[in-house]
């Protein structure tokens, strides 16, 4: 099931919402927990199952982990509880792939091939598996005590608002929530429902539209297109892909709002960034997070040698990569992006150009009012900034492009289309695709909503949309808005078809 | 603040089950959408359906073409579409300059892009044109020679009338083929078809009347473009030398409020509101006195849908004995007997009517007749058994053709029929499709 579609927004939501808001507090992690099955083996019947036995073994193993009495021992039993989550994510993602390249090679060779059956990826591992191993890890590291009830275990790893596309939650991070939450309060409800509103938004009424036309120039001949149909294209993209998982996690954080849970965010404005490293920062952090903590730093992080902390870094983005898609683009994206950080590192361009921002920065802890930290008119912004931001969106909308076309053929004749710089008209109907006022005009909508933080009233715009406490005038307003947008957004999921969320895949 | 907070929520969560419910017991009325689609018909579930994941999309089809205030919802969102982006979500629907709105296959078939019928070979095209004008001008021949009086109307295209009006060329466009008009009112001429074709009487009249021939949010012509147009026929089909027609008189032109079609395209928008064209003119059609003796004769017109603008104006049952619409060639209307041709003895029919009019757009011509032509041809020369024995004989040879039955198993098998139909189906495609083969009396000269 996803978020948007009728039957989620009009059937599973309200009938969800009005027994979670009925039911006595200590049932309803079991009412979240029976929803999130419902939510899940809606799309993914076969392999639910599968999940609850991992989470449910690997609930055990770590108990069994934390009673053991020997360092030794806690590490085996740490070495089988990631066994069994990794293993899972390494069978399904990773097999099918590894077995292709290994039946390319024996092709090659001339040895004929391994006979398999190829395995489907069930929707939405990648995150429930890092969660699992954040549990395990936090556990083992000793930053939490495990949880003492199974079903707050599985609410915490299948919890549907978050379930399927992030932001991927720590277990230290919400391990109080689950056991023990605030009771609920109407106005974080309605919080959380304008927070829903707007990530729908984002989706429907901007990342869809603009990927129809994409699919449409990207599903068509590359080596005929002209380098601005391209150039609009790969800029298009990189609209969708944040409109679109931005617009998921708002949804995810509305949603987890509503029911008393506060996720972290997942993205702060990453299309400002001056430097690759920086675009990290603000670019699905939960993952940068996750990364960081949990590979980066076990890999010895910045400890051991400049030349290691390299080697860290680019080990870091491969995996990043192979971890957004079994292919070789995928590869070859983590591979580029590694490159741009250590040659950031390497020229100092990454240094940040005024105090440095607060890494644990979040949005919802942030004082109001707080000084925009990137203003064209504040004494710490700088035309060089300016040029830095736009090269950086750059080398970022470029990366896209081996992020989108999996065919590294296709991809390359993309690329050479976007670098040739032959702007004559060709009179393609890709050319004619991007000619659509809507595409256009929303495109326009979407490159100024997301540089808006740029200016210092964006800046304001924003605080007052995310996080301001409404007056009871202005929360009518923004309510009957929102209602709006609801109505709207659910009007165009039945008059197009089109919206698939592109995060699912991974 | 704690109240209003408590209350927007509770409004929300009240908003979302009225909407459930509206979905299933539609207690409030909602205006209908406009034009076609597919409702998907609610899925069954069983165990084997879920597991599978065959049975979930398709209750989300189902309930994405049911929820409640699902009409309310799709017109806000056409209207946010065309108010904003001057776009339509109808596929069906071309919006070109000056707010002027097209049926896409009129703008497609205009710039040659997507050929309606489209073909590789322009020759074969213009040879089916050909044989189909020989055809009609051999039925018109034989009716001739039973009374009947046969001929074609051909009213506007609102892509030839208004091609000032049509958008940018979106497309790449492939000038491939010759097109139905004006290649038809051609060959009528030269094998001397009865046909008006109006379409070219109000290119020429266009920029001299002060009515709009067809409205900007119309696809058919205006009413009052309707109303003048089928006086002229009517003075036509008395010229033809056929049964007397009761006259009528048009009154002084007038301005009102839009009536249907005049902005037929503008409805399959399907927004909230209906955008906004000029007021429209009509004029009212009264009858002349009747002479006594006069008999009233009958008509069938087969045709498209310009024929119900005539309908709306006219007052047919005192014009005519009956007036039968053979909408393209299948459902009928207006005959109290029959609701489809298929139930309609055909010799019988074209040896009672004084008229038949075929009535078919620019863009419509392609399937000028809709197949009636050949049946009509068949009917009044050959009996229903002498078509049996034929379509027997044809069926015996394509059961001896090895290559040709096991393509039918196949194609009976994807269709889900027994062989003996594909069989009978095949037989009947070349009967009506190449009836030349097969029966020597419907053999037209070049």
């Amino acid at each position: 099931m996803v978020f948007s579609s009728h039957i989620f927004l009009l059937y599973f939501l309200p009938v969800f919402l009005l027994v979670y808001f009925l039911v006595r507090e200590r049932w309803r992690n079991v009412v979240l927990l029976v929803a999130s099955i419902v939510f899940y083996a809606w799309g993914a019947p076969d392999f639910v199952l599968t999940l609850l036995a991992s989470t449910v073994a690997n609930f055990y193993l770590v108990r069994a982990m934390e009673k053991a009495r020997t360092v030794t021992a806690k590490r085996l039993w740490c070495a089988a509880a990631l066994t069994v989550s990794l293993g899972l994510l390494a069978y399904f993602k990773y097999a099918n792939f590894f077995v292709d390249n290994v039946n390319a090679m024996l092709t090659a060779l001339g040895l004929g091939t391994m006979s398999w059956t190829h395995v489907l990826l069930p929707i939405g591992i990648s995150f429930f598996t890092f969660q699992s191993v954040t549990y395990v890890i936090d556990t083992y590291r000793g930053v939490n005590r495990p949880m003492e009830r199974l079903t707050d275990y599985v609410v915490y790893i299948i919890m549907f608002p978050q379930l399927i596309a992030g932001p991927i939650v720590r277990y230290n991070e919400i391990a109080d929530q689950i056991s023990a939450r605030r009771r609920l309060r109407w106005d974080e409800c309605l919080q959380g429902f304008y927070r829903f509103v707007i990530g729908l938004s984002k989706k429907v009424l901007v990342a869809d539209v603009i990927g129809r036309t994409v699919d449409v120039v990207l599903g068509g001949d590359l080596a005929t297109l002209d380098s601005g149909t391209a150039w609009v294209t790969i800029a298009a993209y990189t609209m969708q892909l944040y409109f679109d998982f931005s617009g998921y996690s708002d949804m995810a954080i509305g949603l987890g709002r509503i029911m008393g849970f506060r996720f972290p965010e997942n993205f702060d404005n990453p299309y400002i960034s001056t430097s690759v490293t920086e675009f990290w920062r603000r670019w699905h952090i939960t993952l940068g997070t996750f990364m960081r903590n949990y590979l980066y730093i076990p890999l010895g992080g910045n400890r051991k040698g400049v030349w290691r902390t390299y080697l860290n870094l680019w080990v870091v983005f491969l995996l990043s990569g192979l971890w957004h898609g079994a292919g070789w683009n995928f590869v070859l994206w983590g591979a580029y992006h590694g490159f741009f950080l250590v040659l950031e590192r390497l020229t100092g361009w990454n240094q940040p150009p005024q105090p440095q921002k607060n890494k644990n920065f979040n949005f919802q802890l942030a004082p109001q009012g707080r000084q925009p930290q990137f203003s064209i008119l504040n004494s710490h912004f700088s035309l060089l900034n300016l040029i830095k931001v736009l090269l950086t969106f750059l080398v970022v909308m470029v990366g896209w492009a081996l992020f989108r076309i999996e065919n590294l053929g296709d991809c390359w004749t993309f690329l050479t289309r976007l670098f040739a710089f032959d702007f004559t008209p060709t009179q393609t109907h890709s050319q004619f695709s991007i000619l659509n006022s809507q595409f256009i005009v929303t495109l326009i909508a979407a490159l100024c909503f997301a540089f808006v933080t740029l200016v210092p009233w964006g800046r304001k715009l924003q605080q007052w949309v995310y996080y301001t406490d409404y007056s009871p005038r202005q929360h009518i307003a923004v309510w009957v808005a929102a209602g709006l947008l609801f109505f709207l957004c659910v009007g165009a999921l039945a008059a197009t078809d089109f919206s698939p969320f592109i995060y699912f895949r991974f | 603040m704690h109240r209003i907070h408590r209350t927007l929520c509770l409004i929300s969560l009240t908003v979302l089950f009225l909407a459930m419910a509206q979905g299933v017991w539609h207690f409030i009325p909602m205006r209908g959408l406009r034009g076609i689609w597919v409702m998907e018909e609610a899925p069954r579930l069983t165990a084997r359906g879920f597991h599978d994941g065959s049975w979930q999309p398709q209750m989300e089809k189902y309930l994405r073409g049911h929820f409640g205030f699902n009409e309310a919802a799709i017109r806000l969102y056409n209207q946010y579409v065309f108010s904003g982006f001057h776009r339509t979500t109808n596929k069906g629907l071309i919006i070109g300059r000056d707010g002027y709105l097209y049926e896409r296959y009129f703008v497609e078939d205009h710039y040659e892009s997507r050929m309606y019928k489209y073909t590789e070979k322009p020759e074969e095209l213009l040879a089916g044109f050909d044989l189909e004008a020989r055809r009609l001008a051999l039925l018109q021949r034989q009716l001739a020679e039973r009374g009947t009086t046969l001929f074609v109307v051909i009213p506007p295209g609102k892509d030839f009338l208004y091609p000032e009006h049509l958008p940018a060329r979106d497309t790449l466009t492939r000038p491939l083929g010759p097109r139905a008009y004006p290649e038809y009112p051609r060959l009528f001429d030269r094998y001397g078809v009865n046909y008006v074709d109006i379409l070219g009487w109000f290119l020429q009249l266009k920029e001299c009347v002060d009515y709009d021939i067809m409205m900007p949010l119309g696809t058919h012509w205006s009413n009052i473009a309707a109303t003048y147009a089928f006086d002229s026929i009517l003075r036509y089909m008395q010229g033809l030398g056929g049964a007397a027609i009761r006259p009528v008189q048009l009154g002084t032109p007038y301005v009102d409020k839009t009536r249907q079609p005049d902005d037929d395209l503008g409805r399959l928008l399907n927004t909230t509101f209906i955008p906004r064209q000029k007021r429209c003119q009509y004029v009212d059609v009264t009858l002349a006195p009747a002479e006594a003796t006069q008999q009233k004769p009958g008509m069938i017109t087969v045709g498209d849908s310009f024929f119900w603008t005539i309908s709306y104006n006219y007052p047919l049952d005192s014009l005519f004995r009956y007036a039968h619409y053979w909408f393209y060639n299948s459902t009928i209307y207006f005959d109290a007997e029959h609701d489809n041709v298929s139930q309609v003895d055909l010799r019988q029919t074209l040896d009672d009517a004084d008229y038949i009019m075929l009535i078919y757009c620019s863009g419509q011509l392609y399937d000028l007749g809709n197949g009636f032509i050949v049946n009509a041809l068949l009917a009044l020369n050959y009996s229903d058994e002498e078509i049996a024995a034929v379509r027997d004989s044809i069926s015996d040879n394509i059961r001896a053709d090895e290559h040709w039955l096991g393509y039918l198993r196949e194609k009976a098998a994807n269709e889900g029929i027994d062989l003996d139909q594909a069989i009978y189906n095949d037989a009947e495609y070349l009967i009506h499709t190449r009836p030349e083969e097969f029966f020597e009396k419907v053999k037209t000269k070049n």
